[in-house]
């Protein structure tokens, strides 16, 4: 196969992993959410929250850049079961807990207001972006604390927030390096990032949880080769979802991530797989070139990135070409500036 | 005829560049949009330090004879870098050089690479002061340079007032306004328009100035001169005396001369009043806010034509020029030999020619003198001195249809005052009277004689002082030269019918060497380069004197050696002779 490892991971690094900036200022935004909720729920004699824990793809690093910046971080608010209780010990409904943290979130500066959903409270901010807040309730059972999730007109018993915990533990253990993320997270993002390179997938394809599973289970790790490692899990996840389209929630038990055993979005995630490892078998090809095969990625991403590279590095070599070109001339003197002494 | 090396060349020229590995063919449409010939060419990106521009090579429809040419593109626009022609072209090899033909790939990475020096030093802005240096080669590239100057005027003198005519060729620019109607007069003989002269500013700057400092309007002029020049220069903007401002500016390379126009008076409103004095009465107007209305207006620059004499006898190199423009030559004798020899003086530069002879011009003539058909039946004299004055508008040259005699009796002081007195007349009996009027008048300064012998196989130039040798030592009683070149077994001159009618056969070839020999002499004694007399002698090639029927005389070869194979100049002692009337007189 052609090696174009170099510049698969050059593409996550530039293309695909969100920059610290972006990062920092998600960060700063959840912070505020934080913040201005408990200020109103004080000032509203609310029960307040006894913890937030971050969740979701944001929580396992696993987002990838999009070009409409349709960001969705996930910031669970944990209440005590007890704060949420009237003074008859009568427990808050699930639809009454979101509508009591969604108006504490209102705020003249935004441009939408937030807006309580069936599992969750959403905030909108500019291009596309926003930030859900689950509301949960921290139960006492057997012992042990278990969170239950407001979601629609009960509360449901969620593990959300062992979805990390998970998720690191597997990227520890599959993945045979330890820098840059280590290489299961690499590869979860760039299918990702694939499974959204084209507007029409995105509403059409599978959510990015059931991808990040299908990686986790079928992730093909190569130390040596970035390029080899996401093809063939590519090819690993594709043969998976031709017998079977449907993916268990890693944790929560009983629980499914698709719907039902023809889930149309992981159908067109197998079709659309099927589509770019056929574009990319011209890496097998014995006379692949750099040029063909950055083709071939640049469909498989609906990018130019790679072309490009191939452009610029063909550029950055041009320059000692010409100092080759000067050192083997015949002659350095190739003319005389007065025409040999000549005139008339 | 050359289909095959231009194939060989294009080849060649590839087979070197597509071992870069971003490299491109041009299209048809983009070769066509040089507006030049190219018949193939190759971009190649990633060469200077702008990644955002590619180099091009461009081959001519003439190569390997003609050189490739490099272009960048995009194209900057033109006057943003010095050595950057028009559609992005470099200019890296002055056009008369010569390069190697024998491998054209070779020649193209090297023009490439000094290309890719040449933009990386426009791009690091090192290579500005260029500008300054090949000033004209920008000037004449700004587009608001449209008008025309015709420079008269000492290019090195100071910021000062002189003289202008505007004509239909342009403004016609000089020192003094007598020197401008001669110029216009002899330029344009035939036009009938008086000039209309005026006085207008010549300033001097600095430096000639940059592309970016290019002015538009009256205001960046007047910035553009410094704060002195501004004020002279203003003085005639609100005096409304020129529309026209004359500039020299000196660089490393030489001096700069380019000019400016503005209009004044282009300024009317419909009802035909003058925006400029727009809210004041007719002549109301206060100095400082019609000079502050004017700064506003735009100017027009001039492209410069230097018809001055330093510019065209040597370019401002020719130490000589400037003393040889104040010299004056009477030639007698407007023939063959004496109108080559004028031909050269006043190209070189001799600023006062009289021209003397009372003969008219024949069609037998034209093949050797510097007259043609349309002066025939006319006299040579006067019709050469017209010619040389249209040729050389800014040299002082007349004519007088005169034998010798009548013009020393009717102009005899410039016999007296010449610098130097040229006999071109072959004429035994005009040239031993003139011999003997310069001993008695003590002449003070040269006086020069030139002949040749016959068929032009050689050539003589003699130049006489006040004292020692004069003409007449080199001659018997009856004008036969003691020591004469050549020898001949039959007589060299020909008969026409008509009375005494004769030539001698020679042509403008043979003749050319005579010319030159003596317009030499005459230099080298108008400048003081030879202060004694001299007797120098031009000698054919052998070939040809043999061609022609003669050889080298056995009185020549015993007293000064055999000539050999010829074709050479030689200089012979000149003594004075003993048995010579004009010293025996003495």
């Amino acid at each position: 196969m052609f090696d174009k490892s170099r510049d698969i991971l050059a593409y996550h690094d530039s293309e695909v992993t969100l920059p610290q900036a972006v990062r920092t200022a998600m960060r700063d935004r959840r912070d505020s959410n934080r913040d201005r909720l408990k200020t109103q729920l004080n000032a509203d004699g609310k029960p307040l929250p006894r913890e937030f824990i971050k969740q979701g793809s944001y929580a396992m690093k696993t987002m990838a850049q999009d070009s409409d910046d349709d960001y969705d971080i996930d910031d669970g608010v944990y209440f005590t079961r007890e704060s949420l209780q009237d003074a008859d010990g009568v427990d808050m409904a699930p639809k009454a807990a979101r509508r009591m943290v969604c108006k504490a979130l209102q705020y003249s500066r935004f441009n939408r207001d937030p807006e309580v959903k069936t599992s969750c409270v959403r905030i909108y901010y500019d291009a596309g972006y926003h930030v859900d807040m689950p509301i949960y309730r921290i139960v006492t059972k057997y012992g042990y604390e278990v969170y239950e999730l407001a979601a629609g007109d009960k509360w449901v018993e969620s593990r959300a927030v062992d979805v990390e915990e998970w998720f690191d533990n597997e990227n520890q253990r599959q993945s045979t390096d330890t820098t840059n993320g280590r290489q299961m997270r690499r590869i979860t993002r760039l299918i990702k990032k694939f499974a959204r390179s084209r507007n029409k997938w995105k509403t059409n394809i599978a959510a990015g949880f059931t991808i990040t599973k299908l990686v986790q289970e079928h992730f093909s790790p190569n130390a040596d080769r970035e390029d080899k490692a996401v093809r063939d899990t590519m090819k690993n996840i594709h043969a998976r979802l031709q017998w079977n389209l449907e993916v268990q929630h890693p944790v929560t038990p009983n629980a499914m991530l698709t719907d039902g055993p023809n889930d149309a979005k992981t159908a067109y995630l197998r079709d659309r797989l099927k589509e770019t490892l056929d574009e990319l078998a011209v890496l097998d090809e014995h006379d692949c070139t750099s040029r063909q095969a950055a083709d071939a990625w640049d469909i498989a991403f609906d990018t130019t990135f790679f072309s490009q590279r191939v452009s610029e590095a063909a550029k950055a070599a041009n320059i000692t070409v010409l100092d080759n070109l000067l050192s083997k001339r015949e002659q350095p003197r190739q003319y005389e500036k007065e025409g040999g002494g000549r005139f008339a | 005829m050359t289909a095959g090396a231009l194939a060989q060349s294009v080849t060649a020229v590839n087979d070197t560049l597509k071992a870069f590995p971003a490299v491109r063919e041009l299209t048809a449409a983009e070769l066509a949009s040089y507006k030049s010939t190219f018949v193939a060419g190759w971009e190649i990106p990633g060469l200077v330090r702008d990644q955002a521009l590619n180099l091009r090579v461009l081959l001519p429809e003439d190569s390997p004879f003609g050189r490739p040419r490099i272009a960048v593109h995009p194209a900057p626009p033109l006057l943003a870098w010095p050595h950057l022609e028009e559609h992005g072209l470099l200019c890296i090899v002055p056009s008369n050089a010569s390069h190697q033909l024998r491998n054209p790939g070779d020649l193209a990475v090297t023009l490439l690479e000094e290309g890719r020096q040449l933009v990386n030093e426009c791009l690091n802005g090192t290579n500005q002061e260029d500008f300054e240096l090949e000033f004209e080669s920008y000037w004449s590239r700004w587009p608001k340079a449209t008008a025309r100057l015709i420079w008269l005027c000492r290019h090195d003198g100071p910021t000062r007032e002189v003289f202008a005519w505007k004509s239909t060729h342009g403004v016609i620019v000089s020192d003094s306004p007598a020197e401008l109607r001669d110029w216009v007069r002899n330029r344009f003989p035939q036009s009938s328009d008086t000039p209309s002269i005026i006085a207008i500013p010549l300033v001097r700057l600095d430096r000639p100035p940059r592309p970016d400092r290019y002015p538009a309007t009256i205001s960046d002029l007047l910035n553009l001169a410094g704060e002195a020049n501004a004020a002279f220069i203003e003085r005639y903007i609100l005096g409304q005396e020129s529309e026209v401002v004359a500039c020299v500016a000196a660089s490393a390379r030489g001096h700069a001369t380019f000019g400016f126009r503005y209009n004044l008076t282009d300024n009317a409103t419909r009802r035909g009043g003058r925006k400029v004095e727009r809210g004041f009465r007719p002549g109301k107007m206060p100095a400082k806010i019609r000079m502050m209305r004017y700064r506003s207006l735009p100017v027009q620059g001039a492209r410069v034509e230097r018809m001055d004499a330093s510019w065209i006898h040597g370019r401002d190199q020719n130490e000589m020029s400037d003393r040889l423009k104040t010299k004056h030559v009477v030639l007698l004798g407007v023939g063959s030999l004496g109108s080559g020899v004028a031909s050269l003086l006043a190209q070189t530069g001799v600023g006062t020619i009289d021209l003397v002879d009372s003969e008219l011009l024949h069609s037998q003539n034209l093949s050797r003198h510097e007259l043609g058909a349309s002066s025939t039946g006319l006299k040579k004299a006067s019709e050469f001195a017209k010619s040389l004055r249209a040729r050389l508008p800014h040299l002082n040259i007349s004519g007088y249809d005169l034998d010798a005699y009548a013009f020393a009796k009717q102009h005899p002081e410039k016999l007296v005052e010449a610098d130097l007195v040229i006999s071109v007349m072959g004429d035994w009996r005009a040239e031993t009277w003139l011999n003997s009027a310069a001993i008695e008048t003590r002449r003070a300064r040269p006086t020069m004689f030139t002949w040749m012998e016959p068929h032009a196989a050689a050539g003589h130039a003699v130049c006489v002082q006040d004292e020692g040798p004069c003409f007449r030592c080199l001659f018997d009683e009856s004008g036969n030269a003691h020591v004469k070149a050549t020898k001949w077994r039959e007589r060299t001159t020909r008969d026409v019918p008509g009375c005494a009618g004769s030539f001698q056969p020679y042509g403008a070839i043979e003749l050319s060497n005579c010319q030159s020999l003596a317009a030499d002499l005459a230099i080298a004694a108008l400048t003081g380069g030879e202060a004694r007399p001299v007797h120098r002698t031009w000698l054919a090639r052998e070939k040809n004197l043999t061609a022609a029927g003669g050889e080298w005389s056995d009185e020549w070869i015993e007293r000064y050696g055999s000539p050999n194979v010829g074709g050479q100049i030689v200089e012979v002692p000149f003594e004075i002779w003993s048995g010579c009337p004009e010293h025996r007189k003495q």
